[in-house]
This record gives C-alpha cells, sequence and structure tokens, in this order.
C-alpha cells in the first residue's frame, strides 16, 4: 500500500507562560498508509493534539520532516470537542466548506444524518454533533482525515458502535484515510490496521503493532481471542515501557 | 436559567400583585390619609396632570426625540460594529495590548462626556445623537471584543483545517459566535443611553425628557416628575422586551 503521509523525527518545543522551555514531542517518526486507519495512542497530556495539529499544518513544528504524497494532498482535522456551529443547520455547517448540492445529499446520507439536514446542533447529542463535523470534513474531499480523541465518554455505548461501524465503512467504502489519536486501548485496536504507542514528558513513539483481523470488524470483534491478544500485547508493552522509564530515574 | 411557561406566568402574577398592593397603599395613604405633603402628590392631581403633560411640556415632540436618538444610537452602534468587526476581531487576535487599553474606557464615568457635549455644542440634537452613537458604539465594540476573544479553538482549527478563509471565518463564526454575549450586553446599554441621554438633555435643556425634567423641577411641579418617570419607565422595559423578542427570533443558540 502506498505511503499517504511520512513522519520522519519530528520534534516541538515550545515557551510556557513563564517562558520556561517545555520539550513536547522528541524525535516522532511514523507512517500512514493509504486507506488504512492509523492510530496514536497515548495517555492524556502527552502531546497527541499538538503531534495531530502539527500533521494537519495548524500548528509549526521545531524540528523534523512531514513528506505527503502529492502537494495537492487535503488533510483535515477534527478536534476532540465538538466543533460543528450551533448557528448553522447541518446542512449550512456542511455547504460552509462544499456549496454542491449533491454532493452534500450524498454525504448526509452516508453519514447517517439523512432527514436531519435542516436540525442544528446545539439540542442534539455529542454522537449528532461528531457526525456533522464528519460530514463537514468529508465535503472538503480529503486524503486524510484527523481524529482527535473522536470518542467522548458520554456517548451511550449503543451511538459509539455505530460511530465505530460509520468510521470503518467511510474507509472501506470511500476509502478515506484515517489518522486517529486516542487513549482508549479497546477502540485503538478495534479500528486500527496500525498502532504507534506514545509515552509522554517527552511525547515520544515507542513501538508500533500491526493490526489485522481475518474477519470484518465489528464490536463483538472485542470478546475475541486475536483482539484479547493483541490487548495483552499493547499493555504488556506498555508496562515495560513504564518499568523502563522508572529505572531511569535517579535519586 | 431558563424559565418554563407556568414559571414566567406565576413570576408575571406576582409581580402584578406587587404592583397593585404598591398602588393600593398609594391611593390610600396619599389621597386620604396624608393628602397633602412634600413627598408625593394626590393620585387624582397625578391624573389632571396628564393632559398639561401634553399640551403643556410637549410630550409627543420631546418622547420622539428622545426615543429616536435612544434607538437610532444602538441600530447605528451595531451597524458599525457590524462593519467594523472583522479589524475588532483582528485586534483582539493579534494586539491584546490594545484591546486592554481600550476596555479601561469602559469604567470611564460616560455622563462627563455627556455634560462635556452638551457645553460644547449647546445642546444641539445632532450634537446629542452624536454622542449617542459614540458610546453606543463604543459599548457594543467592546463587548463583541470582549466575546470574540473567547471564541473556543475547535472553532478556530476545524476552520484552519477546512480552509476557510479569513473573512468567511470572521463573517459566519467569529460574528455569529458573538451575538448572542453582545444581545446580553445589549440591555446593559439601552438602560446606560437612557441615563445618559436623560443626563445631556436635562444639562443642555433644550429637547427631550430631559429638557420636561428641567422644566417641571423649575415650575416645583411634582406630579409631571413623577408621571415622567413611570412613563420612562415604561418606555425601557418596551425597549427591553423589543431587544428580547429580537434575540429569541434571530438568536436562538448560545455562546
Amino acid at each position: 500500500m502506498n505511503k499517504i503521509l511520512e513522519v520522519n523525527n519530528l520534534s516541538k518545543d515550545y515557551n510556557d507562560e513563564t517562558g520556561f522551555n517545555v520539550h513536547l514531542l522528541e524525535d516522532i517518526s511514523l507512517e500512514v498508509t493509504e486507506n488504512s486507519i492509523t492510530t496514536i495512542l497515548a495517555p492524556a497530556g502527552a502531546g497527541k493534539t499538538s503531534l495531530l495539529k502539527i500533521l494537519s499544518g495548524i500548528e509549526s513544528l521545531t524540528s523534523g520532516q512531514i513528506k505527503i504524497n502529492s502537494e495537492n494532498q487535503r488533510v483535515v482535522y477534527i478536534p476532540s470537542k465538538p466543533s460543528s456551529f450551533p448557528w448553522y443547520s447541518v446542512k449550512q455547517n456542511i455547504s460552509l466548506v462544499n456549496r454542491d448540492d449533491e454532493k452534500i445529499k450524498s454525504i448526509v446520507e452516508f453519514v447517517g444524518l439523512e432527514g436531519y439536514e435542516d436540525h442544528f446542533p446545539e439540542n442534539n447529542s455529542v454522537g449528532f454533533r461528531f457526525r456533522i463535523s464528519l460530514a463537514r470534513a468529508l465535503a472538503a474531499e480529503p486524503d486524510i482525515i484527523i481524529l482527535d480523541e473522536p470518542f467522548d465518554k458520554k456517548i451511550k455505548p449503543v451511538t459509539l458502535e455505530r460511530l465505530y461501524e460509520l468510521l470503518l465503512s467511510l474507509k472501506s467504502k470511500l476509502g478515506i484515510t484515517f489518522l486517529l489519536g486516542t487513549s482508549n486501548l479497546s477502540e485503538a485496536i478495534l479500528l486500527s490496521d496500525e498502532i504507534y504507542l506514545m509515552q509522554k514528558e517527552p511525547g515520544k513513539i515507542i513501538d508500533s503493532i500491526q493490526i489485522s483481523f481475518d474477519n470484518e470488524r465489528y464490536v463483538e470483534l472485542m470478546s475475541s481471542e486475536k483482539f484479547i491478544n493483541y490487548r495483552n500485547k499493547i499493555e504488556e508493552l506498555l508496562k515495560n515501557q513504564k518499568e523502563q522509564s522508572l529505572s531511569n530515574i535517579t535519586i | 436559567m431558563k424559565l418554563n411557561s407556568i414559571q414566567k406566568k406565576i413570576i408575571l402574577k406576582n409581580r402584578l400583585t406587587f404592583l397593585f398592593v404598591l398602588l393600593f397603599v398609594y391611593i390610600l395613604l396619599f389621597e386620604f390619609i396624608l393628602p397633602v405633603n412634600k413627598i408625593l402628590p394626590k393620585p387624582s392631581l397625578l391624573l389632571d396632570s396628564i393632559p398639561a403633560l401634553f399640551s403643556e411640556y410637549n410630550l409627543l415632540y420631546e418622547m420622539a426625540i428622545t426615543t429616536s436618538i435612544i434607538y437610532l444610537a444602538i441600530a447605528i452602534g451595531f451597524l458599525f460594529v457590524w462593519m467594523l468587526s472583522f479589524y475588532f476581531a483582528t485586534i483582539v487576535n493579534r494586539n491584546i495590548g490594545i484591546f486592554n487599553n481600550l476596555r479601561l474606557f469602559k469604567n470611564f464615568p460616560a455622563f462627563f462626556f455627556a455634560i462635556l457635549f452638551a457645553f460644547w455644542f449647546e445642546g444641539s440634537v445632532f450634537a446629542e445623537l452624536l454622542f449617542t452613537v459614540i458610546v453606543s458604539t463604543f459599548f457594543i465594540s467592546i463587548s463583541f471584543m470582549n466575546s470574540a476573544i473567547t471564541l473556543p479553538t475547535e472553532y478556530k482549527d476545524a476552520a484552519k483545517s477546512l480552509m476557510i478563509e479569513e473573512m468567511k471565518f470572521h463573517n459566519n463564526i467569529t460574528w455569529k459566535y458573538s451575538l448572542p454575549k453582545m444581545f446580553d450586553e445589549l440591555h446593559k446599554l439601552h438602560y446606560y443611553l437612557w441615563v445618559l441621554v436623560l443626563i445631556f438633555e436635562f444639562v443642555s435643556a433644550l429637547n427631550g425628557f430631559g429638557s420636561i425634567y428641567k422644566l417641571a423641577l423649575n415650575y416645583n411641579d411634582l406630579s409631571v416628575i413623577i408621571l415622567l418617570g413611570i412613563i420612562i419607565a415604561l418606555l425601557i422595559w418596551l425597549g427591553n422586551s423589543i431587544i428580547d423578542n429580537i434575540e429569541k427570533k434571530l438568536i436562538f443558540w448560545k455562546a
């Protein structure tokens, strides 16, 4: 499969409010292949959001290299908090990016918002607002969609399952490439083709693991032996890393 | 907190009851028990003064001047801020220092300028309108900038990532986001402008409600002072209701 995004030795430093230099990201290298879901699995505060924003072109990097497939490659970032605009209906939110009615209609249908075109996001659930953000991202005709902690803990399990299915179908039917940032291990295993494990302070990739299942992905896979094996393997890697970093501490 | 219709009805009923009790006490006390006093006029005298307000004090004409100036100034101020909002947002985003310095003037006693303007222009209606427009524009622009500064990062990030151009971003996101907070502040501005315009008119003593006050004070006409107070209170209440209704119709989202 084609590499669509390649990151080499990316680092990010910044000065905080007190002028103290913070070394946020160190030597990050990763690859994203076309039509895949690549996940960055990291604890909160590891610098995931900054990394994803840098890859989206929203923030700048201090050093390193980001290689993209072509100059016209479009990367769309979806923030972790709902970013749909409450003063616009579903349709108006999408038409901010693309005014083609036919396109809007097909996107609305695909993300499961058919019949809700004139609804406003404010009084609706987080899941509904996520679908709007996703629809808006699709309207931009992206090559990669970057999702930053997309699934809020408040989302009901049934809704969450449907959103997982939606992402997987977007990948398989529309060929969309996703780069996902999450701290949820089960979510990462279920959705991803490849997981990059990231530690915090400084944010650094410690390992990567390819995920493949023989069958189609669905939530029930979470109780399969293979899924549990993946889970154990990643937990083991994280545990080893934790011990290693603790052993580095000298008193 | 949003009130449901039953709660609203209960509040309205309580307020009306309170008003009727006050009215009853006033009639009882000042019509029958203390008919001659220097605190409040007899209720019957108050009613007798109503025709005089129209004939001698030219109430309708002066009311037209005061209300036109206040509401025109709010509308012009809003229009100005809307036209210049892109630049205000730029000030907020790029140079917080200037914005903070401007905010200092928010606590400055504007009645001082009212007196100064009345002194400079000797009570011209245009000077009054100019002064009110300046205050209104300043107040609305500050409330816009206060709101724009709190624009959530996720909106900015999403727009940047979707390559929404700067002007489109401003008109469709920053401005719309700021409207609910601006409308909340509009109630304050509305009340504030009434006070300032009354001071201006009182000092210049040429036009508007303020000039009626000045005249009534010169004539020691307590009934007119009280009646005018009631009329102004009703007009402020009506103005607030209109602002509320516009807000409900046009701005249904929360910031």
